[in-house]
């Protein structure tokens, strides 16, 4: 009697045991935090990209401390510390401190992007919703792009079609797994994929998008009209700039705004296609930076640049017309900026006429509505001048100067940048190699890629 | 009475059928009895050390008895609660005989262990376990339980450099980036609560389990030791009883003279030097008005002469930040404690109740009170069944107070040296905080009060917290032929609201409708209602935990076994939310609508931004699911053996890994030496133990997951969606730590227990170590990924004493925990390629070497400072100044100097306790060796951008020839970070830690002693003294080591005074 009590208590725990296992699965399935997630829908990736504060925010801004827009006092630069001084009289080291710079803020941007690709794969494999993948897919490759051709910019030297091939490029890393070592390749293979990831975005973005933080297919042909810009691929450019302008074409008229506020321009204004904006460093801030004489001599009396973009500070000229409103540095892509494109493109194809009324079209709203005449101009020659300057009136501080100075270089227009400090004066000749800034040390130490050479 | 007679039936047909020689066998029946009250003690375990040993157990009436030829025997008696008896027994009265037990004296060890699952008594345990008994625990007073353990654990010591609030940890850490938090077990179960909510004068004994045999049984959490605190029980067949414990103390004031703070007149000096040199101006100019200190201003306030200006700043040089604060803010903090506790107990049950009262305002008026109400209940229905019952309530409230020294905000983030809370007659000063007062004072005057006042300000903001803890506790074990089914359960609840209410008075409130006011000529529009701003949060923990324990013992011959095996199922959940509302009415209730769908201007800077809407939410859920098991095996009463083992499920990400679990074990086996035939013919040694074992226990942590995770954000205003950040990166090859411990253990007692204590060797292997492991950032997962990156080795010795020195009219009796600990790497998968990754200026850098311990101190080469007042380091055995080469890859490590362990390499306390007729005094001493540590000083890039100086900045180099007698370095400007870096990474700057602490004194004499008067059983009054300062350093700059860290004050001293009565 004893033995059959003894093994049917037996079997009744062990069939309790069993079936309290079999409850453990699901029990274990719990999410041990609300707010975390792994990443298996479209929204999960979607939430990702339209983190705004990390994708929009942060361009880096090395190429406007570098750029010839502003400049500081002996005092201002003397209270930088000592990383950010040798940026700014364009050391050939040293410009970068380890680990938290404008590489890892470009990097990790690429890095959401190609997680946001890889996921999105792996949802379509699973047969998941292919619409709404798409979107997420175009804003993935735009904004890789973008960033590749961001750094681009601050890390390699101008782009020569004869020679790319034997340029130092940027690393352009197409998949989240870091265990894949990073390489640099050529210049000519950077720019085929910034092309390949803009023009494939194209097709799988919508015309238009609620907000402009948002990329849509004007925003791509932009931001492609600016990579081939780069590239001297003028009749390219100026295709997708055309394309992006019949999309969105509104200019402000400047009359309108009023010059005695501390920030005339409206932030999100009819001219905004792609909303971005510079990392705010500290020596491009209104409170530091004077504006380069040169740049503000420029400006004829009657031109409302003058007083809509620039106010007095204390010893000189500083800037307040930011596309971002307030203090930020605006980087995205604006129609002023596309119609330049376009003008730049047309002279260089030697239609002179449909390169001046681009200039007058964007001049009209620029200048005293009284005051306003038209350019003119006889020659190529004469209309790319009259370009440049329209092009170095209009866009100061949005990380475009330091591109514009490189590639004009490379064709003789022979820029020196100076800058006078602590009774030293420091030089960066025209096609220095020193246009391509040094990578961060750190980076070289651990991935073993090639430093620009100086 | 069955248990009894079957082994006496079996023993004596055994001797019948020896036919041992006409001795004639006496049937001797002995009754167990408490020594104090006479109360007969049932299951009292007995061994008659006859050959072959019997062994018995008293009944409920405390009898036993036994049929022997001898006349005297040799008895072995215990039970749990009561002090073993070790007699030689005359059997020679007819009438019966008494064995006369007394309860487990306090300064002698406690017979059996609780280890949480079970009880064993320490004669079968093979682990390491250090038990602190009630009565040391309350040699300290203070509300707050485990900050006591510190003074008196073995093997324990608390690190207060690597984790500035203090972090205890046993035997030194086996992990490097894992979680370092020891297992807290209360009652069973592990304790997911406040630990501010326990009261001490509930807790019975707390064990520290510190070797694989012990803690294994807890499995994944166990692998920085456990603590297992155990509350008060009722006793059995004993009338009701009471204890009061009242006691106050007081606690000075902190002394801010230690701070090594830069004089006012110095912080002025390079004030001036930078205002000369043009710093302030981009600030001054700057759009966003930032604030900028009296001094400051001053200088560029063109409406005074030079004279005038001089003046003032020199007024300034008069002022000192810490008598401002010694006048002002800080005071005596002061503590009441009551605590009151019944307990009564009847044949079949027992129960207590409890109720705690504690009481404190501190040192900057801070408020808190706490109410802890507790009652258990053991029942037994049944001879064979036992149902446990307990109930906890407490409810907290902490209310804030005054702003401490490092909580005041100023300009570059700091409150200057200089700073003045109130002038000559009281009135509040006020502090910039977040613009400058000189532009400030240029807006329109219809704009609230923009200005900060440290001195008031506190007393309209105000931040209360709430919290309620109901625990239950219900478990029933069935015992049935060997058999004990036990379940247990579990089921806690703890709500905390927060309410921050910031009156129209107070700063925060005024600033935020300040900034978001827009001025027209007719009026003002606010955005911000003009009202109190009330903050309110909620958090709810519920946690239960069940467990299903299947146990067996049996005793056949010589052999004793013992299994358990179990499962068990816990899950602990917290939720919480909190919101904001404006333009609050704290008496109707009311508060006003706000629009946070659009961004506004800020006032002073024209930057858009949205008006913040208070809005948090979170909730995590933890869940586990564990098989355990373990085994004993006994022969003899002298050998044993025990094996555990463990498997952990739990839901945290990364299926694959949980896959990866090798189920936790482990062995161990004891030698009762003190039972061998010749150890029994002597006198002096009365126990002798030797154990060993072998196991692992694992350390896992729920943030390091396999796969990506994201981490849902704020709602973008512009997408009108959900944004998410990348929380964890893809890990596919993470697995969790593992230590392996193996322990040797000597426990003895000598002397008749004068002399007794426990000598341990231990050997630990942490492998599959989480570290960071520096990643080509250009890959976007950052620059450091966790991985399994490291080994780690770790020896040391726990060494006990616990000695009687004197005994008579002058007792003496000394307890020391001694306590070795050396570690060291012995795989890093990482290089390292800077200067700075060894020489690190935050405490707690990983060494990362291998052969070096976990935790060292590398420092830079010095070669003094030059005739510019310059520091001048080793390059490539030349001196240098290239500082951006000495702190980055110009180093390697043969380069650098390797002081020692950044941990103490030996530590314990050491107490010795006086009596003399009653009067009974302890001295409790705490100490640590063997270690270094690295000093702080004069940073000059921080202190040109603001963020505050050192007082070693008065010792810098000023002349040539200062050179050779300060190793300070010249001030610079403009900075030079890594000079600085290199400075405060040199060799000049590390200074030994070791030291010894006066941590307690405490006294107690009783008024009325035990037996003296009936209807009071005692009556003790105590005092006690803690925080007493260091006794001796080795370092001469007089740094206390434990609290070097710049941003910490020196706990002061504290006086308490109370009385204990029982009745």
């Amino acid at each position: 009697m004893k033995n059959k009590h003894q093994s049917k208590r037996r079997l009744l725990l062990i069939f309790c045991l069993l079936s309290a296992l079999c409850g453990c699965k699901k029990f274990l399935e719990e999410k041990p935090d609300s707010k975390l997630a792994t990443i298996t829908s479209a929204q999960d990736i979607q939430a990702l990209l339209d983190n705004y504060l990390k994708i929009n925010e942060n361009d880096q801004s090395v190429t406007q401390v570098c750029a010839d827009d502003s400049y500081l006092t002996d005092a201002v630069f003397n209270a930088r510390k000592e990383t950010e001084r040798n940026l700014y009289i364009w050391a050939p080291s040293n410009t970068f401190d380890p680990t938290f710079n404008s590489w890892t803020d470009t990097y990790s941007i690429v890095y959401i992007a190609n997680l946001a690709l890889d996921h999105a794969e792996t949802l379509k494999k699973n047969g998941s919703e292919a619409a709404s993948l798409n979107s997420i897919r175009g804003e993935a490759l735009f904004h890789r792009g973008r960033e590749f051709l961001n750094a681009a910019n601050a890390w390699a030297l101008d782009y020569d079609a004869a020679k790319a091939s034997g340029t130092l490029g940027i690393p352009t890393p197409q998949s989240p797994d870091f265990n894949i070592p990073t390489v640099r390749p050529n210049l000519e293979q950077t720019f085929l994929r910034i092309v390949e990831d803009l023009k494939s975005s194209i097709p799988l973005l919508p015309a238009k998008t609620q907000t402009p933080y948002k990329p849509s297919k004007c925003a791509a042909y932009g931001m492609l009209a600016r990579a081939l810009l780069y590239k001297d691929d003028f009749a390219g450019a100026l295709k997708y700039a055309d394309s992006c302008l019949q999309l969105s074409s509104a200019l402000m008229d400047y009359n309108l705004l009023n010059p005695a506020s501390d920030f005339p321009i409206p932030r999100l204004n009819s001219e905004v296609i792609f909303e971005s904006k510079l990392i705010p460093s500290g020596q491009i801030l209104q409170s530091r930076a004077y504006i380069n004489p040169e740049l503000y001599a420029l400006y004829a009396d009657n031109d409302l640049r003058k007083t809509v973009l620039y106010k007095r500070g204390t010893l000189d000229w500083v800037f307040k017309g930011s596309y971002d409103g307030a203090n930020g540095f605006f980087s995205g892509l604006a129609t002023d900026e596309i119609l330049l494109i376009r003008a730049e493109c047309l002279a260089r194809a030697g239609n002179i006429g449909a390169a001046l009324s681009d200039l007058n079209l964007l001049r009209k709203s620029r200048l005293k509505a009284s005051a306003y005449t038209a350019l003119q101009a006889n020659s190529i020659l004469e209309a790319l001048l009259l370009v440049k300057k329209e092009r170095r009136m209009e866009l100061p501080f949005r990380g475009l100067r330091w591109m514009d100075i490189k590639r004009w270089n490379a064709e003789g227009d022979g820029i020196t940048l100076t800058r006078k400090l602590n009774q030293a004066t420091y030089t960066l000749e025209p096609n220095s190699l020193r246009y391509a800034i040094a990578i961060p040390e750190d980076i070289i130490q651990l991935s073993g890629i090639a430093q620009n050479p100086r | 009475m069955r248990k009894i007679i079957i082994p006496i039936l079996v023993i004596v047909c055994f001797l019948s059928s020896l036919k041992v020689s006409g001795q004639e066998k006496t049937t001797n029946n002995i009754k167990c009895v408490d020594r104090e009250s006479g109360l007969p003690l049932a299951e009292v375990n007995i061994r008659l050390l006859t050959s072959p040993v019997q062994t018995l157990v008293s009944d409920k009436s405390g009898h036993f008895s036994f049929t022997l030829a001898e006349r005297t025997i040799r008895m072995f008696a215990s039970k749990v609660g009561y002090q073993s008896l070790d007699t030689l027994i005359e059997l020679n009265n007819p009438v019966g005989i008494f064995l006369k037990m007394s309860p487990a004296n306090n300064q002698l060890d406690e017979v059996t262990i609780n280890t949480g699952y079970q009880t064993i008594t320490k004669e079968r345990s093979v682990g390491s376990f250090d038990q602190i008994s009630r009565a040391k625990l309350n040699e300290q007073v203070g509300p707050n339980l485990l900050s006591r353990i510190e003074a008196i654990g073995n093997g324990v010591s608390v690190d207060r450099t690597i984790n500035s609030e203090g972090r205890l940890s046993i035997r030194g850490l086996s992990t490097i980036n894992g979680p370092r938090d020891v297992l807290v077990i209360l009652d069973n179960f592990p304790y997911e609560g406040n630990f501010e909510n326990i009261n001490p004068n509930d807790v019975e004994s707390i064990t520290i389990l510190k070797d694989a045999a012990a803690a294994s049984i807890w499995g994944v959490r166990a692998g920085n030791g456990v603590i297992v605190i155990t509350s008060k029980k009722g006793r059995l067949n004993s009338p009701l009883s009471a204890n009061l414990n009242l006691n106050t103390t007081l606690t000075g004031e902190p002394d801010l003279k230690m701070l090594k703070l830069m004089s006012a007149s110095d912080f002025i000096d390079v004030e001036q030097r930078l205002f000369t040199a043009g710093k302030y101006d981009s600030e001054y100019n700057s759009s966003s008005r930032p604030a900028l200190s009296p001094v400051v201003e001053t200088l560029y306030n063109t409406a005074l002469t030079a004279q005038q200006k001089t003046a003032l700043l020199d007024g300034f040089r008069q002022q000192d930040i810490r008598e401002q604060f010694s006048k002002y803010i800080y005071n005596k903090a002061i503590a009441q404690q009551y605590a009151l506790s019944l307990n009564a107990g009847g044949s079949n049950y027992r129960w207590i109740g409890s109720a705690g009262y504690d009481r404190a305002k501190g040192n900057l008026e801070e408020k808190s009170d706490r109410l802890n109400l507790r009652f258990d209940l053991e029942y037994s229905p049944l001879k064979n069944l036992t149902i446990n019952t307990s109930l906890g309530y407490t409810s907290s409230n902490q209310k804030s107070g005054k702003p401490g020294f490092f909580d005041l905000i100023g300009p570059g983030g700091r409150a200057y040296p200089y700073l003045q809370l109130a002038d000559e007659s009281g009135n509040a000063l006020p502090l910039a905080r977040d613009y400058r007062l000189s532009y400030l004072s240029t807006l329109d005057k219809r704009l609230l009060d923009w200005k900060y006042y440290p001195l008031t300000d506190w007393g309209n903001s105000q931040t209360e917290n709430e919290a309620q803890d109901v625990t239950i506790n219900t478990g029933l074990q069935y015992k049935w032929k060997g058999f004990a089914v036990d379940l247990k359960g579990q089921f806690e609840r703890q709500n905390t609201s927060t309410q921050t209410l910031q009156s129209l008075g107070s700063y925060g409130t005024r600033n935020l409708i300040n900034t978001y006011t827009q001025i027209t000529p007719s009026a003002l529009v606010y955005k911000v209602p003009k009202g109190a701003i009330d903050d309110k949060s909620n958090a709810v923990l519920s946690s239960y935990g069940l467990r299903g324990q299947l146990s067996y013992n049996r005793i056949f011959g010589q052999s004793e076994v013992s299994f358990l095996g179990g499962a068990e199922v816990r899950e602990a959940r917290r939720e919480s939310y909190g919101f904001r509302m404006y333009g609050y009415n704290p008496e109707t209730l009311n508060s006003s609508n706000v629009d946070y769908a659009n961004s506004y201007p800020s006032l002073i800077s024209s930057t858009q931004g949205f008006i913040p809407n208070g809005v948090t939410g979170s909730g995590t859920n933890n869940r586990y699911v564990s098989l355990l098991g373990n085994g004993n095996y006994t022969y003899r009463q002298k050998y044993s053996v025990y094996g555990s083992i463990r498997r952990d499920a739990s839901n945290l990400f990364g299926v694959k890994t949980n896959d990866r679990w090798k189920p936790l074990w482990s062995a161990g086996a004891s030698w009762l030496l003190s039972e061998e035939a010749f150890f029994k013919n002597q006198d002096y040694i009365n126990f002798l133990k030797l154990r060993g074992s072998y196991g692992f226990s694992g350390n896992i942590s729920p943030s390091q997951t396999a796969v990506t995770t994201i981490r849902y954000s704020v709602i973008s205003p512009y997408t009108l969606s959900e944004t998410a950040v990348i929380d964890r990166y893809l890990n596919p090859e993470l697995k969790w730590e593992t230590v392996r411990m193996i322990n040797f253990g000597l426990d003895f007692s000598a002397g008749r227990q004068r002399l007794s204590g426990s000598i341990e060797l231990f050997f630990k292997r942490g492998t599959d170590l989480f570290g960071p492991y520096p990643v080509d950032y250009t890959t976007g997962v950052g620059a450091i990924i966790t991985k399994n990156v490291a080994s780690m080795k770790g020896t040391g010795m726990d060494i006990r004493l616990n000695s009687v020195n004197l005994k008579g009219r002058l007792e003496w009796t000394t307890a020391l925990n001694l306590s070795t600990y050396r570690d060291k790497i012995t795989d890093y998968y990482t290089q390292k390629t800077r200067g700075s990754d060894y020489v690190g200026a935050t405490p707690g850098m990983v060494s990362a070497i291998v052969g070096m311990p976990v935790y060292s101190i590398f420092s830079y080469k010095w070669n003094g400072l030059d005739n510019q007042g310059d520091p001048v380091g080793i390059l490539e055995g030349q001196p240098s100044k290239n500082y951006i080469l000495i702190t980055g890859t110009g180093s390697k490590q043969e380069d650098l100097v390797y002081h020692g362990s950044a941990v103490p390499t030996l530590y314990g306390n050491l107490g010795n306790t006086f009596s003399y007729k009653d009067i009974s005094l302890t001295v409790q001493l705490v100490y640590k060796f063997g270690y270094y540590f690295r000093r702080n000083s004069i940073n000059y890039s921080s202190l040109n951008s603001g963020a505050g100086g050192h007082s070693d900045y008065a010792l810098r180099w000023q002349i040539p020839g200062d050179e050779a007698t300060t190793n300070v370095p010249a001030y610079v400007y403009p900075s030079v970070n890594a000079r600085d870096n290199f400075y405060l990474g040199s060799e000049v700057l590390v200074s030994r830690g070791d030291h010894i602490r006066l941590q307690y004194i405490t006294l107690s004499y009783p008024l009325i002693k035990q037996g003296h008067s009936k209807r009071i059983k005692s009556l003790e009054i105590y005092g006690n003294a803690a925080n007493l300062g260091i006794l001796w350093r080795d370092n001469k700059e007089k740094i206390d080591p434990d609290y070097a860290n710049t941003n910490s004050i020196l706990p002061s001293k504290t006086l308490s005074l109370g009385g204990r009565l029982s009745f």
